[in-house]
Protein backbone atom coordinates (compact mmCIF):
# COMPACT_ATOMS: atom_id res chain seq x y z
CA UNK A 1 0.00 0.00 0.00
CA UNK A 2 3.07 2.49 0.78
CA UNK A 3 4.35 1.51 -2.82
CA UNK A 4 1.31 2.62 -4.21
CA UNK A 5 1.09 5.64 -2.56
CA UNK A 6 4.55 6.64 -3.54
CA UNK A 7 3.21 5.75 -7.22
CA UNK A 8 0.60 8.48 -6.85
CA UNK A 9 2.32 10.55 -5.21
CA UNK A 10 4.93 11.31 -7.95
CA UNK A 11 2.20 11.31 -10.30
CA UNK A 12 0.75 14.23 -8.07
CA UNK A 13 3.94 16.01 -8.26
CA UNK A 14 3.97 15.75 -12.01
CA UNK A 15 0.43 17.07 -12.22
CA UNK A 16 1.88 20.09 -10.52
CA UNK A 17 4.03 21.57 -13.19
CA UNK A 18 1.67 20.28 -16.44
CA UNK A 19 2.70 22.09 -19.89
CA UNK A 20 2.40 20.72 -22.93
CA UNK A 21 6.47 19.15 -22.92
CA UNK A 22 5.52 18.17 -19.26
CA UNK A 23 2.59 16.50 -20.87
CA UNK A 24 5.19 14.03 -22.89
CA UNK A 25 7.55 13.60 -19.75
CA UNK A 26 4.50 12.80 -17.61
CA UNK A 27 3.71 9.99 -20.42
CA UNK A 28 7.85 9.07 -20.24
CA UNK A 29 7.83 8.99 -16.41
CA UNK A 30 4.67 6.46 -16.46
CA UNK A 31 5.90 4.54 -19.46
CA UNK A 32 9.47 4.29 -17.39
CA UNK A 33 7.58 3.07 -14.27
CA UNK A 34 5.38 0.32 -16.47
CA UNK A 35 8.05 -0.75 -18.79
CA UNK A 36 8.39 -4.07 -17.00
CA UNK A 37 4.81 -5.02 -17.55
CA UNK A 38 3.67 -6.59 -20.79
CA UNK A 39 1.36 -4.51 -22.61
CA UNK A 40 0.15 -6.43 -25.32
CA UNK A 41 -3.37 -6.57 -23.82
CA UNK A 42 -3.78 -3.09 -24.34
CA UNK A 43 -5.43 -3.52 -27.32
CA UNK A 44 -7.04 -0.70 -27.93
CA UNK A 45 -3.82 1.02 -27.90
CA UNK A 46 -4.95 3.30 -25.48
CA UNK A 47 -3.17 3.54 -21.65
CA UNK A 48 -5.30 6.22 -19.83
CA UNK A 49 -2.98 6.14 -16.91
CA UNK A 50 0.03 8.06 -19.33
CA UNK A 51 -2.50 11.33 -18.98
CA UNK A 52 -3.24 12.89 -15.97
CA UNK A 53 -7.25 12.90 -15.78
CA UNK A 54 -8.34 16.29 -15.90
CA UNK A 55 -11.68 15.33 -17.65
CA UNK A 56 -11.80 12.58 -15.13
CA UNK A 57 -13.08 10.04 -17.53
CA UNK A 58 -13.24 7.06 -15.23
CA UNK A 59 -16.14 8.54 -13.16
CA UNK A 60 -18.09 10.53 -15.90
CA UNK A 61 -21.41 9.17 -15.70
CA UNK A 62 -20.37 6.35 -13.35
CA UNK A 63 -22.10 5.47 -10.08
CA UNK A 64 -25.53 6.33 -11.20
CA UNK A 65 -24.64 9.84 -11.28
CA UNK A 66 -26.05 11.93 -14.33
CA UNK A 67 -23.00 14.17 -15.21
CA UNK A 68 -22.96 17.24 -17.59
CA UNK A 69 -20.33 17.72 -19.87
CA UNK A 70 -19.23 20.62 -22.27
CA UNK A 71 -17.41 21.90 -25.01
CA UNK A 72 -14.17 22.12 -23.55
CA UNK A 73 -14.87 18.98 -21.66
CA UNK A 74 -15.36 17.13 -24.50
CA UNK A 75 -12.18 18.69 -25.79
CA UNK A 76 -10.40 17.98 -23.43
CA UNK A 77 -11.51 14.25 -23.14
CA UNK A 78 -10.28 13.91 -26.76
CA UNK A 79 -6.92 15.63 -25.66
CA UNK A 80 -6.23 12.72 -22.82
CA UNK A 81 -7.52 9.81 -25.17
CA UNK A 82 -4.83 11.35 -27.76
CA UNK A 83 -2.13 11.88 -25.17
CA UNK A 84 -2.86 8.21 -23.57
CA UNK A 85 -3.03 6.56 -27.06
CA UNK A 86 0.94 4.77 -27.92
CA UNK A 87 0.24 5.80 -31.17
CA UNK A 88 -0.94 9.29 -31.66
CA UNK A 89 -1.42 9.14 -35.77
CA UNK A 90 -5.10 8.52 -36.16
CA UNK A 91 -5.57 12.02 -33.74
CA UNK A 92 -5.92 15.50 -34.98
CA UNK A 93 -4.93 18.77 -32.99
CA UNK A 94 -7.78 19.91 -30.92
CA UNK A 95 -7.18 23.51 -32.22
CA UNK A 96 -8.24 22.26 -35.65
CA UNK A 97 -11.78 20.78 -34.36
CA UNK A 98 -11.63 24.47 -32.26
CA UNK A 99 -11.06 26.69 -35.36
CA UNK A 100 -13.81 24.39 -36.92
CA UNK A 101 -15.97 25.25 -34.14
CA UNK A 102 -15.62 28.94 -34.15
CA UNK A 103 -16.10 29.23 -37.72
CA UNK A 104 -18.99 27.40 -38.07
CA UNK A 105 -20.73 29.10 -34.38
CA UNK A 106 -20.09 32.27 -36.26
CA UNK A 107 -22.52 31.26 -38.98
CA UNK A 108 -24.99 30.26 -36.11
CA UNK A 109 -24.00 27.02 -36.90
CA UNK A 110 -23.95 24.25 -34.00
CA UNK A 111 -21.97 20.84 -34.73
CA UNK A 112 -22.51 18.11 -32.42
CA UNK A 113 -19.51 16.26 -31.49
CA UNK A 114 -19.56 12.64 -29.88
CA UNK A 115 -16.24 11.04 -28.50
CA UNK A 116 -16.20 7.21 -28.24
CA UNK A 117 -13.19 5.29 -27.16
CA UNK A 118 -12.36 2.15 -25.53
CA UNK A 119 -9.45 2.57 -23.39
CA UNK A 120 -7.79 0.61 -20.87
CA UNK A 121 -6.49 1.67 -17.23
CA UNK A 122 -3.96 0.04 -14.51
CA UNK A 123 -6.49 -1.77 -12.47
CA UNK A 124 -5.99 0.39 -9.01
CA UNK A 125 -5.95 -2.52 -6.82
CA UNK A 126 -3.08 -5.15 -8.65
CA UNK A 127 -0.87 -4.17 -6.39
CA UNK A 128 -3.63 -4.56 -3.38
CA UNK A 129 -4.46 -8.01 -4.48
CA UNK A 130 -0.70 -9.11 -4.92
CA UNK A 131 -0.16 -8.91 -8.43
CA UNK A 132 1.84 -6.18 -8.79
CA UNK A 133 4.98 -4.37 -6.55
CA UNK A 134 6.48 -1.24 -6.84
CA UNK A 135 10.09 -1.15 -6.07
CA UNK A 136 12.92 0.69 -7.15
CA UNK A 137 10.99 2.56 -9.14
CA UNK A 138 9.21 0.19 -11.48
CA UNK A 139 5.86 -1.85 -11.40
CA UNK A 140 6.65 -5.46 -11.38
CA UNK A 141 4.66 -8.76 -11.58
CA UNK A 142 4.86 -10.40 -8.38
CA UNK A 143 4.59 -13.91 -9.85
CA UNK A 144 5.99 -15.32 -13.00
CA UNK A 145 3.15 -15.51 -14.35
CA UNK A 146 1.48 -12.63 -16.23
CA UNK A 147 -1.97 -11.52 -14.74
CA UNK A 148 -4.84 -9.20 -15.58
CA UNK A 149 -4.05 -5.98 -14.72
CA UNK A 150 -5.39 -4.11 -17.04
CA UNK A 151 -9.62 -2.89 -17.16
CA UNK A 152 -11.37 -2.45 -19.94
CA UNK A 153 -13.35 0.78 -20.03
CA UNK A 154 -15.09 2.85 -22.93
CA UNK A 155 -16.20 6.80 -22.34
CA UNK A 156 -19.03 8.10 -24.32
CA UNK A 157 -19.55 12.03 -24.58
CA UNK A 158 -22.24 13.77 -26.58
CA UNK A 159 -22.19 17.55 -26.63
CA UNK A 160 -23.41 20.23 -28.66
CA UNK A 161 -20.12 22.40 -29.68
CA UNK A 162 -20.42 25.71 -28.75
CA UNK A 163 -17.44 28.64 -28.43
CA UNK A 164 -19.57 32.01 -29.15
CA UNK A 165 -22.99 33.02 -28.86
CA UNK A 166 -24.79 35.69 -31.26
CA UNK A 167 -28.43 34.89 -30.96
CA UNK A 168 -31.10 32.78 -30.37
CA UNK A 169 -31.82 30.66 -33.37
CA UNK A 170 -29.37 27.89 -34.83
CA UNK A 171 -29.25 25.15 -37.08
CA UNK A 172 -27.40 22.05 -35.28
CA UNK A 173 -25.66 19.87 -37.62
CA UNK A 174 -24.39 15.85 -37.29
CA UNK A 175 -21.48 15.39 -39.66
CA UNK A 176 -18.80 12.53 -39.53
CA UNK B 1 -17.90 15.36 -35.69
CA UNK B 2 -17.65 11.60 -34.47
CA UNK B 3 -14.33 10.90 -33.01
CA UNK B 4 -14.37 7.02 -32.40
CA UNK B 5 -11.68 4.00 -32.42
CA UNK B 6 -14.31 1.21 -32.33
CA UNK B 7 -16.26 1.88 -35.70
CA UNK B 8 -19.05 3.27 -33.82
CA UNK B 9 -22.16 3.69 -36.32
CA UNK B 10 -24.77 6.64 -35.25
CA UNK B 11 -27.96 6.44 -36.29
CA UNK B 12 -29.32 9.70 -34.97
CA UNK B 13 -28.97 11.85 -31.71
CA UNK B 14 -32.07 12.94 -29.88
CA UNK B 15 -31.43 16.44 -28.13
CA UNK B 16 -33.95 18.01 -25.57
CA UNK B 17 -33.33 21.50 -24.54
CA UNK B 18 -33.92 22.89 -20.78
CA UNK B 19 -35.39 25.77 -22.14
CA UNK B 20 -38.51 24.18 -23.47
CA UNK B 21 -37.57 25.57 -26.96
CA UNK B 22 -37.38 21.73 -28.55
CA UNK B 23 -36.87 18.32 -28.70
CA UNK B 24 -35.34 17.10 -31.85
CA UNK B 25 -33.86 14.17 -33.34
CA UNK B 26 -31.04 14.50 -35.96
CA UNK B 27 -29.69 12.10 -38.30
CA UNK B 28 -25.98 11.75 -39.95
CA UNK B 29 -25.35 14.82 -42.19
CA UNK B 30 -28.47 16.51 -41.36
CA UNK B 31 -29.05 19.89 -40.19
CA UNK B 32 -32.10 20.74 -37.64
CA UNK B 33 -33.14 24.37 -37.21
CA UNK B 34 -33.21 25.41 -33.52
CA UNK B 35 -34.37 28.76 -31.88
CA UNK B 36 -34.44 29.35 -28.38
CA UNK B 37 -36.56 30.82 -25.60
CA UNK B 38 -33.76 32.83 -23.78
CA UNK B 39 -30.87 33.97 -23.54
CA UNK B 40 -29.23 32.56 -20.78
CA UNK B 41 -27.55 29.30 -19.79
CA UNK B 42 -29.58 26.08 -21.58
CA UNK B 43 -28.58 22.35 -20.99
CA UNK B 44 -29.24 19.51 -23.28
CA UNK B 45 -30.06 16.31 -22.53
CA UNK B 46 -28.70 14.13 -25.79
CA UNK B 47 -28.95 10.66 -25.96
CA UNK B 48 -27.11 9.14 -28.93
CA UNK B 49 -28.64 6.23 -30.72
CA UNK B 50 -26.35 3.45 -32.48
CA UNK B 51 -27.44 1.30 -35.72
CA UNK B 52 -26.63 -1.50 -33.61
CA UNK B 53 -29.35 -1.02 -31.33
CA UNK B 54 -27.31 0.48 -28.54
CA UNK B 55 -27.71 4.10 -27.18
CA UNK B 56 -26.32 6.68 -24.11
CA UNK B 57 -26.99 9.73 -22.61
CA UNK B 58 -25.44 12.58 -21.29
CA UNK B 59 -26.49 16.57 -20.31
CA UNK B 60 -24.50 18.63 -22.08
CA UNK B 61 -24.44 22.69 -21.04
CA UNK B 62 -25.02 23.97 -24.37
CA UNK B 63 -24.79 27.86 -23.75
CA UNK B 64 -22.71 28.16 -19.99
CA UNK B 65 -23.44 31.22 -19.63
CA UNK B 66 -23.98 34.63 -21.18
CA UNK B 67 -21.65 36.13 -23.94
CA UNK B 68 -18.35 37.13 -22.46
CA UNK B 69 -18.56 35.83 -18.90
CA UNK B 70 -16.66 32.61 -17.28
CA UNK B 71 -17.56 29.22 -18.03
CA UNK B 72 -19.63 27.97 -15.19
CA UNK B 73 -21.99 24.81 -15.52
CA UNK B 74 -25.69 25.00 -15.36
CA UNK B 75 -26.90 22.45 -12.81
CA UNK B 76 -28.00 19.61 -15.07
CA UNK B 77 -32.23 19.27 -15.95
CA UNK B 78 -32.27 16.70 -12.88
CA UNK B 79 -30.73 18.33 -9.99
CA UNK B 80 -31.88 15.07 -7.87
CA UNK B 81 -29.04 13.00 -9.49
CA UNK B 82 -26.94 15.87 -9.32
CA UNK B 83 -23.79 15.36 -6.71
CA UNK B 84 -21.33 15.32 -9.58
CA UNK B 85 -17.74 16.55 -10.01
CA UNK B 86 -18.82 17.98 -13.17
CA UNK B 87 -21.38 20.68 -12.56
CA UNK B 88 -18.43 23.05 -12.26
CA UNK B 89 -16.00 21.62 -14.02
CA UNK B 90 -13.04 24.30 -15.09
CA UNK B 91 -10.99 24.34 -18.73
CA UNK B 92 -8.11 23.50 -17.77
CA UNK B 93 -5.30 25.18 -19.35
CA UNK B 94 -3.14 22.64 -20.72
CA UNK B 95 -5.23 22.26 -24.36
CA UNK B 96 -5.54 26.09 -24.62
Amino acid sequence: MKSLKCTFCAMGILMLNLSVQAQTEYAKTIDNITQYLDKSPISTGILYDRTPHYALLTFFNQFGRVDTTNTEHLLQAYYEMQQSSYNKSGFTNTSVYRNSIESMNLQNKIPIMVADYNYQTLALNSIDNGLLNYSNGYLNYVSGVTPAIYSNNRIQLAAPMTINRFGLSYTFSLRP
Amino acid sequence: MILSNNNAAISYISLSFSDGSSTIDIYQNQDVAVTFNQYGSITADLTVHYSNGDSFSNLSAVFPGCNGSPVTITKPINNDKDNSPFTNWKVPYLIR
